[in-house]
This record gives C-alpha cells, sequence and structure tokens, in this order.
C-alpha cells in the first residue's frame, strides 16, 4: 500500500516536473531586446525582412536596424511600443510555439485507436448488409464527423442522442464482424460509396418524415443514403 | 377418492415468490431512477453550459469588434472559439430532434470557424476586412438572438420544472404500450420534440435563414458544392458497362449483379458484381462483391472496392507500388508518382500524385489498394484527382530552394527537397511549396515553405509504422 502511494506520488512529481518543461516548449521564444543574439533574432529578422520592415542582415544579431524594424512594427500592428520582442509580439510575428501550427481546426480522425469503435457500429448497423454498403455505413460517420452540423469527433458523432439505434439498443457493445473491420479500414483510408452522404435509413422500417425530405444519393442493399 | 389440496404450503410458496419479486421490482425501480436522474442531471448540466457558452460567445464577438488593436482582437477570436467548441459539445449531447440540432449546431460550429479564419489571418499580419466586420456583426447579432431565446427557454423550463426524461407515472393504458419504449427510437425521437416549447421550434427556423456564409474555413459553405474539374460527354449505362472490361480486373470473372444511380456533384453508375465462379486457390470460397463506379459525364473511373478477403502476404510495399503503377498507367494516366504507402491487413493502401516538371500536384491524388497475396488490384479512389486534375500554370518559384531553406529551424536535417503543389488550409486553393522532408530529432516531418513568399504554409509529421509511412 506504502509503495502504491510513494508509486503515486513520484509520478506526480515526475508530472509536475515534465509542466514547466513543456510550457517552455510552448512558448517557442524568448523575449528579445537590443544585443540579443542567436535563432530566434535570425527567426525575427526573417519575418521582418518578408514583410518589408527589416532590411539589414540576417545575421541573428539584435542591432540597430532591428530596433527601428520592431518598433516600427509594433506601431503599425497596435503592439506596444518598447521594441522588445515578447510573446504579443512574436504572435503577431505568426511565430507560437511550433507544433501548433499544424493543428487546423477541422476535425481529423486518428486510425489505429478509432477503428474498433467505428466497426462496432458498423457491424451494429450493417451487419447483415453488403459489404459496399458496409463501408458506405462507415463513410457516413466520417462524413458526419467532417461536416459542420455534427460533432467533429469520432466519439461525439457516434453517441450523439439518438443519432444511432445501435446505441440506444446496446448492440453497439457487441464485437464487430469481421468484414465490418476491413470496410471500416476501407473508409478510414477514404473510400466512400455513399458519395458523400450524411444520412443513411432503412425505408422498410418507420422514421421520421423529415428524414424524406433529405436528398437521395443512392441506395446500397436495405440502405437509402442521402445528403 | 378425492385428492385434497394442501393449501398452505402453496400459499407459503406464492406469498415468498411474490415477497422475492416485489423486492426484486423495488430494486429495480430504485436503480432505474438513479440511473434516470444521471442523465436528467448530465443533460441540464449541458443544457445550462450551452446558455452560458453562447453567451460568451455573443459578448466577445462584441468585443471584437470593439478592439481597436488587432492583438486584442486575437485575444477575443480565440476566446469565440474555445466557448463555440464548447458549445457545441454541450448542444450535440442533448436529445433534440434532428432537424433543429442540425441547423443551431451549424450555427455555432461556423461561429467558431469564422473565428479561427480570422484569427490566422491576423497571425499572418492581414487584418480583417470590412466584409468580414459586416459578417461578425452579424454574427453577433445572430448569436444574440439565440442566447435570448436560450434564456427564455430555460426560464421557462426551471419554473415549469422541466425533464429531458419525465418519469414513467402508471396508468393501465401505459402498460400496454410498454413495447414503444425499447423497440422505436424513432417515437422516443419525436418525444422531446413535442415535448419542447415554442421557443426551439422557432429558434431552428430563425437559423435555418441565415444566408450563406463565405470565409476561408473548412466548414464554409460555399467549398461544399463544388463540380469536377475532369468531365466530358454524358454516357449511357450500357456504355459504363463496357468499361468495366477496362477498369475491373479479371472482369470476365464478375457478372453484374445491381445497377445503382449516385446523383451527387460527381453523378455516376455504381455497379455491384458479383464472381461467377467461385474462385480457386487461397482464401475462401465466401462469396465476395466488386464494386466499380463510373462517372456519367466522361465514363472515367470514380471508385473500385473489392471485398475478396486476403491470404498471406507474398509480396511487399514496393511490389505493390509497381502494381499500382502499371494499372493507372493502362487507364492513361501517366506522370503519377507514389507518395505514400501503408500496409495493413494483407493489402498495400498507395496514393499517387500527379506530377509535372518536378512539380507535385498533391491535390490530382488517385488512390489504389492492391492485395499482397497474389498482387490482384482491389480498390481505386480517384475522386480526388477527378475533382481538381486540370492544365495549371504555375507560376515561377520567386525563391530559390536554398532561400527556403533558410526559413527552417536550424535543426531541422533536411534529406531531400521538390517542388509541391498542395492545397491551402481551406481547401479553396492551391500554393506551390517547396516541400522539405527532414528530421528533427527523431521524428520526420514534411514543412511546405511557400515558394512565393517564404510562408511557412503546413507542417505533417511522417509516421513510420511496421506497414510503411504514411503522414500525419
Amino acid at each position: 500500500m506504502g509503495r502504491r502511494i510513494a508509486a503515486g506520488l513520484l509520478l506526480i512529481f515526475l508530472l509536475a516536473a515534465m509542466l514547466p518543461l513543456r510550457g517552455a516548449e510552448a512558448q517557442g521564444h524568448p523575449n528579445l531586446y537590443w544585443g540579443s543574439s542567436g535563432a530566434s533574432v535570425r527567426v525575427a529578422q526573417r519575418k521582418l525582412a518578408a514583410w518589408g520592415y527589416y532590411d539589414g542582415p540576417i545575421d541573428g544579431v539584435y542591432g540597430t536596424r532591428m530596433y527601428a524594424a520592431v518598433t516600427l512594427f509594433q506601431q503599425r500592428n497596435g503592439l506596444t511600443v518598447d521594441g522588445v520582442v515578447g510573446p504579443s509580439t512574436w504572435a503577431a510575428l505568426g511565430e507560437y510555439g511550433r507544433g501548433t501550427a499544424a493543428a487546423a481546426p477541422t476535425a481529423a480522425v486518428s486510425r489505429s485507436d478509432d477503428l474498433d469503435l467505428l466497426a462496432r457500429v458498423v457491424s451494429a448497423e450493417a451487419k447483415g448488409e453488403p459489404y459496399t454498403g458496409q463501408v458506405a455505413v462507415a463513410a457516413v460517420i466520417l462524413n458526419r464527423v467532417r461536416d459542420s452540423r455534427f460533432p467533429n469527433t469520432l466519439a461525439g458523432v457516434i453517441y450523439q442522442t439518438h443519432a444511432f439505434e445501435s446505441v440506444s439498443n446496446g448492440t453497439i457493445y457487441q464485437a464487430p464482424c469481421e468484414s465490418c473491420r476491413r470496410a471500416a479500414q476501407d473508409a478510414l483510408n477514404g473510400w466512400d460509396p455513399s458519395g458523400g452522404a450524411l444520412f443513411f435509413w432503412n425505408p422498410s422500417k418507420t422514421v421520421s418524415s423529415w428524414i424524406w425530405s433529405r436528398p437521395i444519393i443512392t441506395q446500397i442493399g436495405n440502405h437509402v443514403f442521402a445528403k | 377418492m378425492r385428492r385434497r389440496i394442501n393449501w398452505l404450503p402453496l400459499g407459503i410458496l406464492a406469498a415468498a415468490g411474490l415477497a422475492v419479486w416485489g423486492l426484486w421490482t423495488w430494486r429495480l425501480t430504485v436503480a432505474n431512477r438513479e440511473l434516470a436522474n444521471t442523465l436528467e442531471a448530465q443533460r441540464q448540466r449541458h443544457f445550462s453550459d450551452m446558455a452560458y457558452h453562447v453567451e460568451q460567445i455573443q459578448g466577445l464577438l462584441g468585443k471584437g469588434l470593439a478592439a481597436g488593436t488587432t492583438s486584442q482582437n486575437m485575444r477575443y477570436m480565440s476566446d469565440v472559439y474555445y466557448h463555440a467548441q464548447a458549445a457545441v459539445t454541450s448542444f450535440t449531447s442533448l436529445p433534440l430532434p434532428q432537424e433543429i440540432s442540425l441547423t443551431t449546431g451549424k450555427f455555432l460550429q461556423q461561429t467558431g470557424d469564422f473565428a479561427v479564419s480570422i484569427l490566422r489571418n491576423e497571425a499572418a499580419g492581414r487584418e480583417m476586412t470590412p466584409e468580414q466586420r459586416e459578417e461578425l456583426a452579424r454574427l453577433r447579432n445572430e448569436s444574440a438572438n439565440l442566447s435570448a431565446q436560450l434564456q427564455a427557454v430555460m426560464a421557462d423550463y426551471q419554473q415549469g420544472g422541466f425533464r429531458w426524461n419525465p418519469p414513467l407515472t402508471f396508468s393501465f393504458a401505459g402498460l400496454f404500450q410498454g413495447a414503444s419504449l425499447t423497440g422505436k427510437p424513432a417515437t422516443q425521437d419525436q418525444a422531446p420534440a413535442s415535448m419542447l416549447p415554442e421557443g426551439w421550434t422557432q429558434l431552428a427556423t430563425s437559423l435555418e435563414k441565415l444566408p450563406v456564409m463565405i470565409y476561408d474555413g473548412p466548414f464554409s459553405d460555399h467549398i461544399a458544392d463544388r463540380t469536377p474539374a475532369v468531365s466530358g460527354p454524358p454516357i449511357s449505362q450500357e456504355e459504363a458497362q463496357q468499361r468495366l472490361q477496362t477498369y475491373l480486373p479479371g472482369a470476365e470473372n464478375y457478372a453484374v449483379a445491381e445497377v445503382a444511380a449516385v446523383e451527387n456533384n460527381l453523378p455516376a453508375y455504381s455497379f455491384r458484381l458479383v464472381p461467377t465462379t467461385a474462385q480457386k486457390g487461397r482464401g475462401s470460397s465466401a462469396a465476395h462483391t466488386a464494386m466499380v463506379e463510373i462517372a456519367k459525364n466522361g465514363g472515367y473511373l470514380v471508385q473500385l472496392l473489392n471485398s475478396r478477403l486476403v491470404g498471406e502476404p507474398t509480396l511487399d510495399l514496393e511490389r505493390a507500388k509497381q502494381i499500382g503503377r502499371t494499372y493507372l498507367q493502362g487507364l492513361g494516366y501517366t506522370g503519377m508518382q507514389a507518395t505514400y504507402g501503408q500496409v495493413a491487413d494483407g493489402t498495400a493502401t498507395i496514393a499517387y500524385a500527379y506530377a509535372e516538371n518536378g512539380v507535385v500536384m498533391y491535390p490530382d491524388q488517385i488512390k489504389v489498394k492492391v492485395a499482397l497475396d497474389n498482387g490482384e488490384l482491389l480498390g481505386v479512389d480517384a475522386r480526388q484527382y477527378l475533382m481538381s486534375h486540370h492544365r495549371r500554370t504555375l507560376p515561377e518559384p520567386a525563391i530559390s530552394p536554398a532561400e527556403a531553406e533558410e526559413r527552417l529551424r536550424p535543426e531541422f536535417a533536411v534529406q531531400r527537397v521538390q517542388l509541391a503543389l498542395i492545397p491551402d488550409l481551406a481547401g479553396t486553393g492551391e500554393i506551390l511549396t517547396y516541400e522539405f522532408l527532414g528530421h528533427l530529432g527523431n521524428e520526420t516531418y514534411l514543412v511546405y515553405i511557400n515558394a512565393q513568399t517564404g510562408a511557412e504554409e503546413q507542417i505533417l509529421q511522417q509516421v513510420e509504422t511496421d506497414g510503411g509511412t504514411f503522414a500525419l
């Protein structure tokens, strides 16, 4: 028992020790002022030169010309004119921590973690359907993740209230069928027999009249697919 | 002689049975009530949270309009994005009928996205345009409306003791409707709609009438309905069926089982085929099917997917790349260059992009899936190519590769550089860039530097897996 607590404490210390590190990494660049030198100065010089504020050499040394460029940039961008490249000036230069730059607001689905979840819905919703129909059902779910009218994570779309019957009746928690896994994989790799559909339903079962107002794209097996 | 029934033990047995049943029912009721209350609490919380976030959004949009400086505005825009995301999360957890949830969800999502697109522009030194300010003002009005209506609905709810799942009340008639509770989610779906006060429906209709939003974000309305770049004269279903011979390897072994139309911005005939003879050799004889989608305009191959179960792999990714390239050449797609490959479950999925004069055009992409047991081609996805391929006159790069390389981090060890055309983040335009493949520490990255302005456009991380590389 004592050992477990110790291990827990150790973990907390490790995490605590990592936090400031991560913070520093995210910040990316130090504050720059007259006399600063190094790679970060070079980054700022390149940016300012590209936008026509700086006309000196890209030498990594913060000198007179650099000071003139920084103050002019700050003045034009409504920043505090102090000649110091601090967090807000870095941000205005378009320099945040690395890594955040690539993160687009569009939702993307990570491949391995989501395969099982996707396979289970496909299995619960389209077990008896032709293979193409199974891929299409998986594709509809992925299309929803990308669409602005639905949540933008896979779990968000699947567990959205009343979105899928298999979530309401619990069949989603059963192991997926073999072909459903492959179908989910194909859909994750980009195949979409549904033609970009956002809805599917079985016309022989009772569904709301509202759903029939959606423009139908195609029919595969027992399912109708619509935008 | 008549046997006398001994009522006493029977009575005790019945009473005991009744007691057990009663106790069990009571236990169930308690557990049920606990679950219902937990769910109710979550929904009430999500609803209140949503109202809170929408209130914040309208306030922040107003501040963003009033902000005198770009940096100040950026702060508000990032807050708008955060609250919009949070509002979407809360909102989608509520059991609302789809006709309401679709419009409201879209409004919230687009508001957040619009804020991000402004933020991104401002970070790149481009200030808000008058049109964007106008759009922002309009969004502020709409969100103020939404907020006011939500507050009204919430006040209603709180006074009336509204519950998302009203507890069951006993009635004899209700006993016989029991089945509808489990069997038909459709009726469950309808219940909240009728329960909801007028406010919601009004709200949904007012949001439905919102004009189309134009901005350079990924959820922008105007990129949803693009038309294909590669097109041709319309062909008949019979003509399309003849092309199956060219597109589907081993087409003679398949028979058409079903033909369906695909009606979207890339209209097509979708053929579903089944093998005429049981496949000999490895694998199971389990009935697999093949799907081939052929464009109505021009008869191009749109998609192909064969569901055959593959056996033990005997080929490697390199061989699969050759098979894919040969197949594409056979269809007349020359100059396709493999850009990445991935192996999973005995198949290789390889992406090819059109390359011309040493420039890789990533928007013109065709994906191919090859079985690694016998090299059979199992899948093709040419939609991206058909949507975007056209003759381009690319500008001359304004900066040299060496100048572009100067813009990279000094620690980034460059391995290879080539010119590449990539789609912009919004998906509306294309950018000519230098693609640098290199290492930072132990990780492999692709960094894209704009060949005109030198701006860093995109960073992708390349993940090496057992089955080949793919980009994140």
